[in-house]
């Protein structure tokens, strides 16, 4: 009985350690939405410092904000879709860099919100506007994009975004 | 202070060289997984080797969207599109959406070579698609499990050859919002023919439908383990006590005549 209901009161926290070497001290209950970090609690690695070598200071702030936001009992449907919203609006290196950071903590939410965020800025794109975007360079030979021609003659490219954004 | 100043002006650096094509080809694939045929095939494909060599892989191929139609005159684009795809999915195909331009030349295409097809959903193609096509195409796909036809028509013997060949159908969805219902002939000849055919169904969408009490009394007889109903803008439907109890009684999640169809994504 005592220990039911100290296992509902009592916080535990987890301190995680940014790349840069910043750290971050979270509820384990939020920060658990990463199974890459809720496996480490099980592993029992959870006492001392998690060190996030993949993600940046400016990254983790940003994940820790949605998962702050995506457990929190007291914000509604609306409000979270609001702040989805408002997330996906960062600049495309940013969300890159949470997808990134969203692949390695293997948080499946924020990835596919990420994901969508970045497959909406590649719609009626054409491929030189894309390649700007993520700073692609064309890999083709000359050879490749023949083939590419032969293959769908009647791919047009009209009407398109030519915007970077 | 300083120091983070110092940071984010190496945060900044490293953002602008970086090469986004060095994330784990994983992500790339969640990420293009995501376009439509028609982007896939006029641009994203043009990108970079590894975007083409993605786009190769039949799995990408799994489901098709050729809905977002720009200009609908060049139809025979989009037929070209759908084949393309189609034949990129080398019988992998799941799931197929189409809107405007299917003809029965491009849904027999597609019918042909993908007996994995398991959702179907062809839009606004009224005036292009002879209903007749539907007989032919069902004996194809045998694993169908959801059908959508929005303003496309169906014949009742395009509903009997669903239930004899496609007899995983679990989902059919028949709207109908651009005729008016009340000069239809035999308003009921639909949804007695799915009373009759389809008793498989758990979920069922009839909008804009013509028929009457007495369709959806054969409905409710012939289909007893439908899980919902959606009956929005059915107007010849007069609900009354005893209809009405039966119908909540016997299905979890209805949708009635006058609801609001606001909501609704076609």
């Amino acid at each position: 009985m005592a220990e039911a209901s100290s296992s509902i009161t009592e916080k535990f926290f987890l301190t995680l350690k940014s790349s840069d070497g910043d750290e971050f001290v979270l509820e384990e209950s939020i920060a658990i939405q990463s199974i890459t970090i809720k496996n480490m609690v099980e592993d029992g690695c959870s006492s001392s410092v998690i060190p996030l070598s993949k993600v940046d200071t400016e990254t983790l702030i940003k994940v820790i904000e949605y998962m702050k936001m995506h457990s929190s009992t007291s914000s509604n449907e609306e409000e979270i879709e609001n702040f989805d919203k408002k997330f996906v609006s960062n600049s495309i290196n940013t969300i890159l860099n949470i997808l990134e950071a969203a692949n390695f903590l293997d948080i499946n939410n924020l990835l596919e919100l990420c994901a969508e965020a970045v497959a909406n800025r590649i719609k009626n794109k054409t491929p030189e506007a894309v390649r700007k975007i993520f700073n692609i360079t064309s890999d083709f030979t000359p050879e490749e994009e023949a083939e590419i021609r032969n293959e769908t003659p009647w791919a047009f490219e009209g009407n398109l975004d030519h915007s970077l954004d | 202070m300083n120091r983070k100043a110092k940071g984010r002006n190496k945060n900044v650096a490293i953002a602008k060289s970086r090469q986004w094509l060095d994330l784990p080809e994983e992500i790339w694939e969640n990420i293009l997984n995501r376009l439509g045929a028609i982007e896939i095939l006029e641009n994203a494909q043009k990108v970079c080797t590894m975007w083409r060599r993605v786009f190769k892989d039949p799995f990408m191929w799994r489901i098709i969207d050729i809905s977002n139609c720009r200009g609908l005159s060049d139809s025979n684009h989009f037929q070209k599109i759908c084949s393309h795809a189609v034949d990129r999915s080398q019988g992998e195909l799941v799931d197929i959406r189409l809107a405007f331009f299917a003809t029965k030349e491009s849904l027999a295409y597609v019918a042909e070579r993908s007996r994995k097809l398991k959702r179907l959903r062809i839009a606004w193609c009224h005036s292009k698609l002879v209903p007749e096509v539907f007989v032919e195409v069902f004996q194809k796909l045998p694993l169908l499990e959801e059908l959508s036809l929005t303003d496309t028509a169906i014949t009742i013997k395009g509903i009997e050859a669903l239930g004899r060949f496609c007899p995983r159908l679990k989902s059919f969805e028949l709207k109908n919002v651009s005729y008016d219902i009340k000069s239809i002939d035999k308003p009921n000849d639909e949804a007695l023919a799915i009373a009759k055919n389809l008793p498989a169904l758990h979920h069922l969408q009839l909008i804009g439908n013509s028929m009457t009490n007495v369709g959806l009394r054969a409905i409710l007889d012939g289909c007893p383990i439908l899980v919902s109903l959606d009956l929005r803008g059915c107007f010849n439907v007069r609900l009354d006590k005893v209809l009405s109890s039966r119908i909540s009684q016997q299905i979890k999640d209805v949708k009635y005549p006058r609801d609001s169809l606001a909501s609704h994504n076609f």
